[in-house]
């Protein structure tokens, strides 16, 4: 009877996803699914940074990739069977191993993976970065993970042109959070997702290859855009204003 | 001034109450991890200030 039981569960423990995903939607071309607040642990499974996507009419652009090959697998499903597309470009907007890492479950397939040009010498220069990940969470978990490097690199602008519209990815400064760090700005449908260049719901982390102007400068060309929605790297606003509390934290800095 | 007493002195810890002068701990001290990176974020950008 045991025996009997366990073969009937084993399907469901074999084929069980590590993921639920709860996506909010922006707009009607734009989902974000919101990362956990914390650093990578085993119980959000790497899961703390947002991740969109953009409908662009004959494909879907994904805007980072979080932390691990099983995420961007089954985030990929989710994706295809929600829209009834595919994706084509995933945008990762910093080296940071909580945006690139599930990139590698894309490059497996053979999509375009979009990066800053100085990513591969901060994926060099930072080997720890991803070493905390294979660290902290379970093999199962990151079977297949890789650190990937990008197939295409922006060095100031790069736009990319679906059938119902363009979207541009930018680096809009010398370097924000990292050096590395892009955003994606969508005009037609008013939104900016900024990665690392905003935070919302964990606080601002100025690391020490952070740039004090940049960063700024960076935040004020987001300002200068008036974009509806502005959708952090962190956290779950999204309204207009979501970049004006890491200004205002920045400037008090600055001014210390 | 505060960033000329941490150039000065920079083996010492930035003393928290000197910071808090400048960064408003009521708007941002609710938020997760400011206790952990509100001195580390002073600390490293002092320090590149130091390079410059």
């Amino acid at each position: 009877m045991k025996k009997t039981l366990l073969l009937l569960l084993l399907p469901i423990f074999l084929f069980a996803n590590f993921f639920k995903f709860e996506p909010i939607k922006i707009t009607k071309d734009i989902s974000c699914f919101i990362g956990a607040y914390d650093p990578i642990l085993k119980s959000n499974k790497g899961f703390v940074s947002n991740v969109c996507y953009i409908d662009m009419g004959n494909f879907l652009v994904l805007l980072d990739a979080s932390s691990t090959y099983n995420f961007a697998k089954e985030l990929n499903a989710f994706i295809e069977k929600s829209t009834h597309k595919k994706i084509k470009f995933v945008v990762i907007t910093n080296y940071h191993d909580d945006r690139l890492l599930g990139a590698s479950f894309f490059k497996e397939k053979g999509l375009k993976i979009i990066g800053a040009s100085n990513m591969l010498k901060l994926i060099k220069a930072h080997p720890d970065t991803y070493k905390r990940t294979f660290d902290t969470l379970s093999k199962d978990l990151m079977k297949n993970t890789k650190i990937v490097i990008p197939d295409m690199l922006v060095d100031k602008k790069l736009e990319i042109k679906g059938s119902k519209k363009n979207i541009y990815i930018l680096k809009p400064s010398l370097g924000t959070q990292s050096a590395a760090d892009l955003i994606v700005y969508s005009p037609k449908d008013s939104f900016i997702f900024t990665g690392n260049t905003i935070f919302n719901g964990r606080f601002v982390n100025y690391a020490s290859d952070s740039n004090m102007n940049e960063w700024i400068k960076a935040l004020k060309f987001i300002q200068s855009k008036n974009a509806k929605y502005v959708m952090g790297g962190h956290g779950k606003r999204f309204d207009a204003n979501s970049y004006k509390p890491t200004l205002e934290y920045l400037q008090m800095l600055k001014n210390a | 001034m505060l960033k000329n007493q941490v150039l000065k002195a920079h083996d010492e810890d930035i003393d928290p109450a000197d910071l808090e002068k400048y960064v408003h701990t009521d708007k941002f001290k609710d938020i997760p991890h400011y206790n952990e990176l509100y001195l580390r974020n002073a600390r490293h950008y002092f320090d590149q200030l130091e390079w410059q």
